[in-house]
């Protein structure tokens, strides 16, 4: 309990602190958990459920969108800081296709995870109306808050917010 | 229609003077120029890498006459492919379909005619246009999948014509146009013209985009008041006559789209808007303007009730299927799409899916 409220005061800072900076605060999200079975890059199915016992951070994002990519290097420090922990950074990229991810991924050196959601299905379903939005999954599986718009995910508030979902209590499944 | 058909309709046009149906009194309140003017517009579209069976559609021009604009014709070829011209049931949206079978480069053209004329509306004197059908009315009063008329946009709309009478539809519509442009802008970095999820829009205070958005917002926040308003998709197809280089476009067009809106105002029938227009002068004219600039505010002025017919409208068209397509519907028909055994394709990746689309003036 006393974490969940240390939580809330966290985000309703991040609120505070995004108004006074003209960013989008986080929000709670208040709608049950849409689910995510989506290909990678590889052709693998992957399903947000498996993901259960740890955080996860899931962006959605194109190689068009300036913010975007200005945004990517971010989650990568956010995922190599957290190594060993249980949290998992899962890209989905919004409409587009290998051969135009691909090259991308490799001209920028990024090397997260990409779900491919070439029809925008995904994106419906989550209400990804604008581009970047970050979904933070708890340990249940459950999404606990979202923003629009792009954080350096491996510094202040982003992070703080992060961190707290990890120390609430998820355990690494096995 | 075939090739000769096509040439008859052009050689009317190109007698310039009256087309036939259009009487030149029948706006006689209306201050634009009776001149028409003639297009050809040429669209190529090429699928680079093709995954199994391809489909393409393309949008012609309107399908009915407006006071603005007449279709002459519209003409096509596919490569090995077949194709034919086909209406949507509700919005009478013109749409070309091509087919091409796996194995097959999937290449095809369409070569549309059409005529415009500047449009205004004199607000100061009663036009008696025609009354429009109930039913048209009632469709573009309703909410679409990304047009509710509830929710933050009836509290939006609400605000924004607070004080006003309920059934002046004039000066609501006014209301609505001129918060647009105070509270929009232009954002450079949207795709294309944008998505148009005006929801998403209001919800999370991300009032930029470009028209697919701006206008789109305006025609969400004239239907929570009961207005009938509609986008009317597009593409520009001449330089500006009015001096704003920001607001035309001729030769190659491929990127050229435009979207417009329209209310409609009884006496008057339907009103055209364009508050996306004047954010773009904002932005873009001459390097960006300031909002009092002579030029934004001339424009803020002449885009409430006129249009410069420097533009092609293909259609009004929301929540369109595709026809023979195995995917949901499209937000809206004013770019070239298509779709392989893959999926559909992105209309704004020219790697994979090429348009080229070039614009002349005939007549």
């Amino acid at each position: 309990m006393r974490t969940n409220r240390w939580i809330a005061a966290a985000v309703a800072f991040a609120a505070v602190a995004a108004f006074a900076s003209n960013e989008a605060p986080f929000k709670t999200w208040t709608k049950p958990t849409p689910a995510l079975v989506l290909p990678d890059l590889s052709g693998r199915t992957v399903d947000l459920r498996d993901y259960r016992g740890k955080v996860v951070v899931l962006n959605f994002w194109a190689t068009w969108c300036e913010p975007c990519r200005d945004e990517m290097p971010s989650l990568q420090r956010l995922r190599a800081r957290m190594t060993g922990k249980p949290l998992e950074v899962l890209t989905v990229n919004y409409g587009e296709f290998p051969q135009r991810i691909e090259p991308f991924m490799k001209r920028e050196n990024i090397e997260l995870p990409v779900l491919l959601d070439t029809q925008k299905d995904a994106a419906r379903e989550w209400n990804a109306g604008g581009l970047p939005i970050t979904f933070l999954v708890d340990a249940k599986g459950s999404v606990r808050y979202w923003v629009y718009g792009e954080r350096d995910w491996s510094q202040g508030e982003p992070l703080r917010l992060v961190e707290s979902l990890v120390n609430e209590g998820g355990h690494a499944r096995r | 229609m075939d090739r000769r058909d096509f040439l008859r309709m052009t050689g009317a046009a190109s007698a310039g003077l009256a087309l036939p149906g259009m009487s030149s009194t029948a706006f006689a309140q209306e201050r634009a120029p009776d001149r028409w003017r003639v297009f050809e517009v040429t669209t190529q579209v090429e699928v680079i890498k093709p995954k199994g069976a391809t489909r393409v559609w393309l949008p012609t021009p309107l399908t009915r006459d407006a006071r603005y604009e007449k279709s002459l014709g519209n003409e096509w070829s596919a490569n090995g492919g077949n194709i034919g011209l086909s209406e949507d049931p509700r919005f009478k949206a013109g749409i070309v379909t091509a087919s091409f079978a796996d194995g097959v480069r999937p290449e095809l053209t369409l070569v549309s005619r059409f005529a415009t004329r500047d449009v205004a509306v004199d607000f100061s004197k009663r036009a008696d246009a025609p009354a429009e059908d109930p039913a048209v009315l009632r469709r573009y009063t309703e909410a679409t999948d990304l047009l509710p008329t509830d929710g933050v946009v009836k509290d939006t709309s609400s605000e924004i014509v607070r004080g006003i009478r309920a059934d002046d539809h004039l000066e609501k519509a006014r209301a609505i146009y001129e918060w647009i442009v105070d509270n929009t802008y232009r954002d450079a970095k949207t795709r294309g013209c944008g998505t148009g999820d005006i929801k998403f829009m209001l919800e999370n205070h991300a009032l930029g985009g470009k028209c697919a958005d701006l206008n789109a917002l305006f025609v969400a926040l004239a239907r929570a008041e009961g207005i009938a308003a509609r986008d009317v998709y597009g593409i520009r197809v001449a330089k500006s006559a009015l001096g704003y280089k920001s607001l035309g476009k001729d030769g190659d067009i491929t990127k050229a789209q435009h979207c417009r809106a329209e209310f409609y105002l009884s006496g008057y029938g339907w009103v055209p808007v364009d508050p996306a227009d004047v954010r773009k002068v904002i932005l873009e004219e001459d390097g960006g303007k300031k909002e009092d600039d002579p030029m934004v505010l001339a424009a803020r002025k002449r885009l409430f009730g006129s249009w410069e017919m420097n533009w092609l409208a293909y259609n009004y068209a929301h929540d369109l299927s595709l026809p023979g397509s195995r995917r949901g519907k499209i937000g809206f028909l004013m770019y070239p799409q298509s779709e392989t055994d893959e999926g559909r394709l992105d209309s704004l990746d020219p790697e994979n899916f090429k348009y080229t689309i070039t614009s002349k003036e005939i007549v």
